[in-house]
């Protein structure tokens, strides 16, 4: 995308600056989002998104600029800006670039390079609707998205790396409303993959609308949910939202480096329960999270976390490497070329255990058991977290009794790791995007049910 | 404005007819951000931003397209529209949806209103910068950092122009800063954040980001839980605007035509107290949310949303306004790389009679932190919960600092449940609300 004589020029530039480091991220984007409400297509749209990220480190301080022209003269005037305050004699060098292809893990098939599919797309989504709406009479709308966006990178720095990659996303999104007399309830449903087209062929339209309006129905009938501190089982699949807001971004060396982070001194101590392994896998084919190599051109890994409640590894980036001496684990992400890289996650998740969910549930006397987790935050500095339960159900002795609306739950990071008493073996994962100091990146979490003995559930009764 | 953007509007335009288009409109934005940030004393990222991006709405056989490119060549444009008139043979006939501002002569941006001359030099932004990161420090040596903190300006420059000779231009720069203050003690710790967005470097003020940053943080070291039961609640104006903006789907003409808005049918119906009013003012000057026209060219108009309990209006953009067959009351949002919706400008609720006493009489919990509050409610339903942390008051005096606690109701409800409306006018960080402080009754926290 970039040529490399081009290439070569700019961090040229940039170490005769003075700067030790420099690397440039090129992008090339296409998009294609196709929407249905109302059973009819409202959206069709595309585009073309390129730009050029460049990074300069002077020490471990960043000097980021990005712009949309690949012109010499517009990245070298970059470079002088970027560089104004801190230029200085060169001390390193810059090395010949040496060309790896990348070895492409996640293969794809129908991408939007060769057709961007939209008979089929809208095909799927007219079966969606017609799916969901045939739940019941009570479902009065729906909504559906599908998403599919091909990425192509290019990276050059300083140390001789050229890197390139291309990624493509597809992700088909579900929205059902329902409606009975004065009450409306809603349920959502985005499964993505790091997949062409043919991802929709893992998702039969049909089972995924009858799903959320069978999910947007039973929530009509849900009733006050209790307050206070009570045992809750959290749900597998996206439950382990709650393990990457209120864990997984402690462990990224972003927060880590400025000791925001509840864990920066706790490397091969005790954080977690015994029954507790984690990883951060970016190696999972095909799944949401993963790449071939990351945002500064690294091969990416599988990173275990937590080996038996044990802190092992953070996620680390290069600026991160710098600042913690810890080695990289190709956990450099990025939204854009218009964010500089930092350690994030891809695809994290809690190993699977030995209970079924319903020993899980036989042993809670008064509890809750969210089955479906809505999104939530947390506080790197603290690890306070809260999240929001889009389906769960009151436990009473040892059985679901009822559908349960607006459950909250609120504690830290810390506190509840130590409190998982079970672990399910029902392991699934689900997709999502994780906003945080380097944009919106696709992520999977992942988890089988788990059992926390004591947690804040925030309700209405 | 540029000539040689001009030049190119009317290209893509031309273009577009040229290809078959029944109509068409362009958007451009061509963005400048700088931004700082501090760690341990030195700056450690120094950003500067040049983004450029074109947009196309194109109207075929009463079918829309959209498309983008952030490719500046002649090509990529001209590729641009053609996909979007591609698209147009898949796209639905679009009864409502249409392009159909006209003005005669261009339109733009009071620029004293929303670029004004600031000549503050570089070395004065990297000394604020590396400021809000060493002050809090500077105020107590239980502060162990500032981890998240940044001080940012953008200039940013948006062109509108349509086949039916609509012209527009808007310049506008907005100084933005933020910083936390992370505290650990006795085996405690607490973290607050607070930040400022104003239209020059002068009205930033340090002092009162840092210091609220702190203050809050260090009150929060040692919160501590209230019982669970039905408290009166007090809202900060920031917490506030979270909220409006998540429900901000009971205003919505888009949202009401698509069936997602719950309170498509109740217009002229009593859905909140009768002391509350809340209007939207696209030309409010003291807004960062003012617009002169919005992103359809439709010149901006103030409307009252709530009033006096009544719903009296939705936000309409022309799609919506020919839906239910009303006037357009220029709330169009749409960028580049986005269909046609609907946005607020400013909004500004109007003043009530109770004093400041009554609002904090009796037993009255005010939130000035949250946490979730987007995941944990339902803009269709009105149901809410989430985390929150402030200060217990009784009978006007703050009693003790409050932390992890839930919040919970119905928005829908508390709309009615109102316990009493200040008298003053303040604002939030975004300068995009301008509301008194208002009691709402009866909500449910969960705690100890």
């Amino acid at each position: 995308m970039l040529d490399t004589v081009t290439a070569q020029k700019v961090l040229a530039n940039a170490i005769d600056l003075g700067a030790d480091f420099a690397e440039l991220f090129v992008e090339k984007t296409k998009t294609n989002r196709v929407g249905l409400i109302d059973k009819k297509i409202n959206e069709m749209q595309g585009g073309l998104n390129f730009g050029i990220g460049l990074r300069l480190i002077f020490g471990t301080k960043v000097l980021y600029g990005y712009t949309n022209s690949d012109h010499l003269h517009e990245l070298l005037k970059m470079t002088c800006i970027l560089s104004e305050k801190d230029k200085k004699q060169p001390q390193a060098s810059l090395l010949a670039f040496n060309f790896s292809p990348r070895q492409d893990i996640h293969p794809a098939s129908k991408t939007l390079a060769k057709d961007q599919y939209l008979d089929e797309k809208i095909a799927y989504l007219m079966t969606m609707d017609e799916s969901s709406r045939g739940v019941s009479e009570k479902i009065v709308q729906f909504n559906g998205n599908i998403m599919q966006r091909e990425q192509a990178v290019e990276i050059f720095n300083t140390e001789g790396l050229h890197a390139c990659d291309k990624r493509h996303y597809t992700r088909l999104s579900a929205l059902a409303i329902a409606q009975d007399g004065n009450r409306q309830s809603q349920c959502f449903e985005g499964p993505g993959g790091l997949n062409g087209w043919e991802f929709a062929n893992q998702h039969d339209p049909i089972q995924l609308a009858t799903k959320v309006g069978g999910i947007a129905l039973q929530k009509l009938t849900a009733g006050a949910t209790p307050v206070g501190k009570m045992p809750v089982i959290i749900g597998n699949g996206f439950g382990g939202v709650i393990f990457h807001e209120a864990c997984g971004h402690s462990l990224e060396t972003t927060a880590v480096a400025k000791k925001a982070s509840v864990f920066w001194d706790k490397m091969q101590r005790p954080i977690a329960n015994k029954c507790v392994s984690a990883f951060d896998d970016g190696t999972l084919e095909n799944a949401w999270g993963s790449l071939n190599i990351d945002d500064e051109g690294m091969p990416t890994q599988k990173t275990q976390l937590i080996k038996d409640g044990i802190l092992t590894s953070f996620m680390v980036d290069k600026l991160g490497a710098m600042k913690t001496g810890y080695a990289r684990t190709g956990s450099a992400r990025r939204e854009s070329y218009r964010f500089a890289p930092a350690s994030r996650m891809r695809n994290t998740f809690i190993s699977p255990g030995k209970y079924s969910l319903e020993e899980m549930i036989a042993s809670i006397d008064h509890g809750i058991y969210c089955s479906q987790m809505g999104g939530g935050s947390v506080k790197p500095g603290t690890g306070e977290f809260n999240f929001s339960a889009q389906e769960s159900y009151l436990i009473k002795n040892g059985k679901i009794d009822r559908p349960l609306k607006a459950a909250t739950l609120i504690g830290s990071g810390s506190d509840v790791l130590q409190k998982i008493s079970m672990v399910g073996n029902n392991f699934a994962m689900a997709a999502g995007i994780c906003g945080s100091v380097s944009g919106g990146v696709p992520v999977t979490v992942g988890q089988p049910a788990l059992k926390v003995d004591d947690i804040l559930v925030g309700g209405n009764a | 404005m540029d000539p040689i953007i001009e030049k190119k509007l009317a290209f893509v335009l031309e273009y577009a007819k040229k290809k078959g288009a029944t109509k068409s409109e362009v958007l451009f934005h061509d963005n400048a951000k700088f931004s700082l940030k501090s760690n341990d004393g030195e700056l450690e990222q120094y950003s500067i931003a040049n983004s450029q991006v074109w947009g196309i709405r194109v109207v075929k056989d009463r079918k829309i397209g959209l498309s983008y490119s952030e490719s500046l060549e002649e090509n990529a444009l001209t590729e641009m529209v053609d996909q979007a008139l591609n698209f147009t043979k898949y796209s639905a006939v679009d009864e409502f949806q249409d392009i159909s501002i006209v003005h005669a002569d261009k339109i733009i941006s009071d620029s004293a209103q929303v670029y004004r001359q600031d000549e503050t030099s570089l070395a004065e932004k990297i000394d604020f910068a590396l400021s809000l990161e060493a002050a809090p420090k500077k105020l107590d040596s239980a502060v162990v950092g500032s981890p998240y903190n940044g001080y940012s300006d953008i200039i940013s420059k948006n062109y509108i122009a349509n086949s039916e000779g609509t012209i527009c231009f808007e310049k506008q720069k907005v100084f933005s800063c933020f910083t936390s203050a992370l505290i650990e003690k006795d085996g405690k710790s607490a973290m607050n954040w607070h930040g400022n967005n104003a239209r020059t470097f002068a009205e930033l003020g340090l002092d009162d980001v840092v210091n609220t940053s702190y203050n809050l943080a260090s009150e929060l070291l040692n919160g501590e839980q209230i019982k669970t039961g039905h408290y009166d609640i007090i809202f900060s104006q920031d917490q506030l605007a979270t909220l409006l903006n998540i429900f901000a789907t009971l205003f919505s003409g888009k949202k009401a035509m698509d069936g997602r808005n719950p309170y498509r049918d109740k217009l002229g119906e009593k859905i909140a107290h009768q002391s509350l009013t809340i209007k939207d003012i696209p030309l409010y000057t003291a807004g960062l949310g003012y617009q002169l026209f919005d992103s359809e060219g439709c010149l901006g108009q103030e409307i009252a949303l709530i009033d006096r309990g009544l719903l009296n209006e939705f936000y309409h953009n022309s799609e919506t306004a020919n839906y239910f067959k009303c006037k357009n009351n220029g709330h169009a949002s749409r960028t580049a790389r986005s269909a046609l919706k609907i946005a607020s400008s400013n909004l500004v609720i109007s003043l009530g009679a109770t004093s400041h006493n009554e609002l904090y009489g009796g037993t009255v919990l005010e939130i000035l932190e949250t946490g979730g509050v987007h995941s944990g409610a339902d803009p269709i339903s009105g149901d809410f919960s989430f985390a929150g942390a402030g200060y217990l008051w009784k009978n006007g005096k703050k009693i003790h600092p409050v932390k992890g606690v839930t919040v919970s109701g119905n928005f829908y409800q508390m709309l009615k449940n109102m316990a009493g409306i200040g008298d003053k006018l303040y604002p939030d960080i975004a300068k995009r609300l301008f509301a008194p402080i208002i009691r709402w009754s009866d909500l449910t926290i969960g705690g100890s």
